[in-house]
Formats: structure tokens, C-alpha cells, sequence
């Protein structure tokens, strides 16, 4: 999505100024609403004859935009889980290569555990709950 | 999991279940605890319940290993023995666990299977009645908020979990759910011969909830283990009272409650209090069987 965000604010930044008579923009906003009136009122309330031809950039910028967002959309997967479809959790997967981080946590006693502690082997942590 | 773990522990390899916040609360009647005591409570029910051999963590109450590790309800990791993660997965899967070990120590031949194993899962026990009282149907979606139960003299059998609905999220009005939920982990039961369960709110100036006090219903069934609940409307004015002093501003709610425990052989009235902030609490968990999204409940 990133990257078709950055096309949809670039449109938005560089091409604002040459749609802003024929409509309102939504200002600081990159909402659906935003981008659906960009392209109504490109085509439907021209001021000029060349109204199509001073927008053709804005309009292939779009159109790029939507073609972008099909693309990214992909669901790419760091490694195959258990479920198919749904959350990636990709804030679990970009910790690959990353240090365990030291916390301060507890036995099933009570007793406190730090996670520093759990090197010298392989280990394998599983999240969990009754729910 | 625990076929990996047969296999794999002689290999050197060690195995934890992270205990965390509950993702789903209200399942088979557990909810969340307020305190390290009570989830480790929670540690010693999951290893009664699910049998297993593997070895339990506790998460601190401040949820910092569920943090540090990504917030997911069940993910997975493998850590070498310098401490860096190499293996990383939204969801555990036993299947690729295996294969990732597999690559790491050694492929295990024959592989245990689960008929194997010797676990003898037990179902959660609720000796008191429950479907006595008619639950709250909600048309919303609904957040968590936070709560935090002020210093008592007893433990919090009955804990209270609040939520707002998405008019009160999007425009400062809409309503509030108050649900009063016994710990079933705490052994006791309404005791519906005394009088039932009120509350009382008190609000800071911008934050109108009204009515600000509620009586549960009479019950004619002398015991049972069903949630109070209650829907308040709710107020917000940010003209008075901005977003950045919510975190300053709780609602105070105090509750009287008759609570029986039938092995200790008492029952006694107890009062008890709580903040409660309007802020998102995302480690609340959603509620299913409403549906969920997000911390809330839905309809």
C-alpha cells in the first residue's frame, strides 16, 4: 500500500492546483471520497474543451495509482503459517534477525525470569492463553 | 506442539507457551486478570485443562513480552543459542516447526504423532449455573476502555469490563457497556438471596454517563455464575475536557456485591472500585459470539 499512497499524494500535491477550480478538495485528506471527485469532475464538469488533455497526466497518474494498489495488495508471506487468509502479523515477521529482547517476565511459579536467560540452546516460544 | 516437543527436547531443544493478555475473553467464562496472581491462576488452569508437558511463561501484567514480540495471540518464534530470532511466524504451525527444526538439529524418525501421546485434555469446570441471566445484545461495534481496579481488601471476584460503542468512538455520544463478570478461576457465586449488584459512577467534568448508578435484577435462582451487564449512555465533551487530559480524567465506579465461595464456606458483601479511562486498552481482547473487532464486541 505504500507505494500506491505515494502515487495518490503525489497526484494529489502536484496536480491539486490545476483541479482546484472545478472542485473542492478535501484538504490534508487522502480519503476514497477525495480521489472518486478528482476523477468526476475531471470528466464531467469541464470548464474547457481540453479539459481531458490539461488532465491526462492526473488521469494516467491514477490510473497507475489503482494498478499499483492491485499489485501491492498481493499478500506476500515471510514464512507459511498455520492459517490461510487473515492477519500476517508482519510486526512478528519483520523480528526475523533481530535479538530476542531482554524483558522481564515469570515462571509458571511466580518466579522471576528474564528472557536474556533463554540462550545457549534452541528455543521455540508459542503465545498462548485459555481463550 | 507437543509432538514437536517429544521429539525435539532430547535434541537439546527447549520449548515455552508464552501465557499473555486473553484474545478472547468471555470464552468458557475466563477473563482477563488484574494481577500477576491471578493469571498465573490462569498458567496452572491451562496446563490442568490442556494437558500438555510443555513448560509455561507468564507475560508481566504490563504485557511487555507480547509487545517486544510483535502482539500477536499466537505466534511463534525459534531462538539460536546466541539469542537471535530465526525463525518468526504470525501463526504457530507445528507442521513447518518441524521442518524448520529439521534443518537445524536433525530430522526426528519416526516422527511422534499425536496418538502417541499420553495428554489427557480436561474441560473447563463452572459447578455454578450459568445461562440464568439474559446476556446484552449489542447492534455495535464496541472498544475496549480501560479499567483499573483501585486497592481492595479482597480479591476482584467479580471484575468489570467496559467498552464504548463506534457513535461514542466517532462523535463523543453513544453508549457504554458496564459488564460485572465473575472470575470463574476465583471459585465464587452470586448470591442471588441478598441483595443484587449496584453501582455507582462518578464522572469528571466533560464526561456525562447516565443513569449514573444501576441495580442488577432480582434473580430467583439462589446461585448463579452469569455476567452483570449494563448500557449507560455515554458523553464526551472535548471543549471541556481535551483528549490530551483523558488519560487524567477517569470515571470512578464503585460497586456492592454479595459474592458466596461454597468450599471456604462464606458469603459476604463486598465493595469495591475502579478507573475507568476512555482510552483504547489493546490488550483487552475482542469478545466472540458477538461477533469482535478490534478490543470490542459486535452484534
Amino acid at each position: 500500500m505504500a507505494l500506491g499512497q505515494f502515487f495518490f499524494r503525489w497526484v494529489f500535491h502536484h496536480k491539486a492546483k490545476n483541479v482546484c477550480d472545478t472542485f473542492d478538495l478535501y484538504k490534508g485528506s487522502y480519503t476514497i471520497r477525495a480521489l472518486q471527485k478528482i476523477t468526476i469532475s475531471s470528466i464531467t464538469t469541464p470548464k474547457e474543451s481540453s479539459v481531458f488533455t490539461r488532465h491526462r497526466s492526473s488521469l494516467l497518474a491514477l490510473s497507475l495509482f489503482w494498478l499499483l494498489i492491485v499489485i501491492d495488495i498481493t499478500p506476500i508471506l515471510a514464512q507459511p503459517g498455520g492459517r490461510t487468509g487473515g492477519a500476517q502479523f508482519s510486526q512478528v515477521t519483520r523480528l526475523l534477525n533481530a535479538t530476542l529482547p531482554t524483558v522481564n517476565v515469570f515462571d509458571a511459579q511466580g518466579n522471576p525470569l528474564s528472557t536474556a536467560s533463554l540462550r545457549d540452546s534452541y528455543t521455540v516460544l508459542v503465545f498462548g492463553c485459555l481463550t | 506442539m507437543e509432538t514437536v516437543a517429544v521429539d525435539y527436547v532430547p535434541r537439546g531443544v527447549k520449548f515455552y507457551y508464552i501465557y499473555k493478555a486473553l484474545a478472547h475473553p468471555e470464552n468458557n467464562g475466563y477473563i482477563q486478570p488484574f494481577t500477576l496472581a491471578e493469571r498465573l491462576l490462569h498458567v496452572q488452569e491451562a496446563k490442568r485443562t490442556l494437558g500438555s508437558g510443555i513448560e509455561w511463561i507468564c507475560d508481566n501484567m504490563d504485557n511487555g513480552l507480547k509487545a517486544a514480540l510483535g502482539g500477536a495471540p499466537n505466534s511463534e518464534f525459534i531462538i539460536d543459542p546466541a539469542g537471535k530470532i530465526i525463525g518468526a511466524r504470525g501463526w504457530s504451525n507445528a507442521t513447518s516447526l518441524r521442518t524448520d527444526l529439521e534443518s537445524l538439529v536433525g530430522k526426528v524418525s519416526p516422527a511422534t504423532i499425536v496418538a502417541d501421546l499420553n495428554m489427557k485434555p480436561v474441560a473447563s469446570k463452572r459447578p455454578t449455573a450459568t445461562g440464568v441471566v439474559p446476556r446484552i445484545q449489542i447492534n455495535s461495534v464496541m472498544r475496549a476502555v480501560q479499567v483499573k481496579p483501585l486497592v481492595s481488601d479482597e480479591p476482584y471476584y467479580v471484575k468489570l469490563r467496559a467498552e464504548v460503542d463506534e457513535s461514542f468512538m466517532s462523535e463523543g455520544l453513544g453508549m457504554a457497556y458496564l459488564g460485572f463478570h465473575l472470575d470463574p478461576l476465583l471459585h465464587v457465586h452470586w448470591n442471588n438471596l441478598a441483595a443484587p449488584i449496584q453501582f455507582r459512577v462518578q464522572c469528571p467534568v466533560g464526561i456525562t454517563m447516565g443513569p449514573g448508578a444501576g441495580r442488577g435484577p432480582e434473580i430467583k435462582v439462589e446461585a448463579d455464575g452469569d455476567p452483570r451487564e449494563f448500557l449507560v449512555g455515554l458523553e464526551w465533551d472535548a471543549a471541556i475536557l481535551p483528549a490530551n487530559r483523558l488519560a487524567d480524567s477517569p470515571i470512578i465506579i464503585e460497586v456492592d456485591y454479595f459474592a458466596c465461595h461454597d468450599d471456604l464456606g462464606w458469603c459476604k458483601p463486598i465493595r469495591q472500585q475502579y478507573e475507568v479511562r476512555l482510552l483504547v486498552d489493546r490488550n483487552a481482547g475482542s469478545v466472540r459470539g458477538r461477533g469482535g473487532f478490534g478490543g470490542g464486541r459486535r452484534r
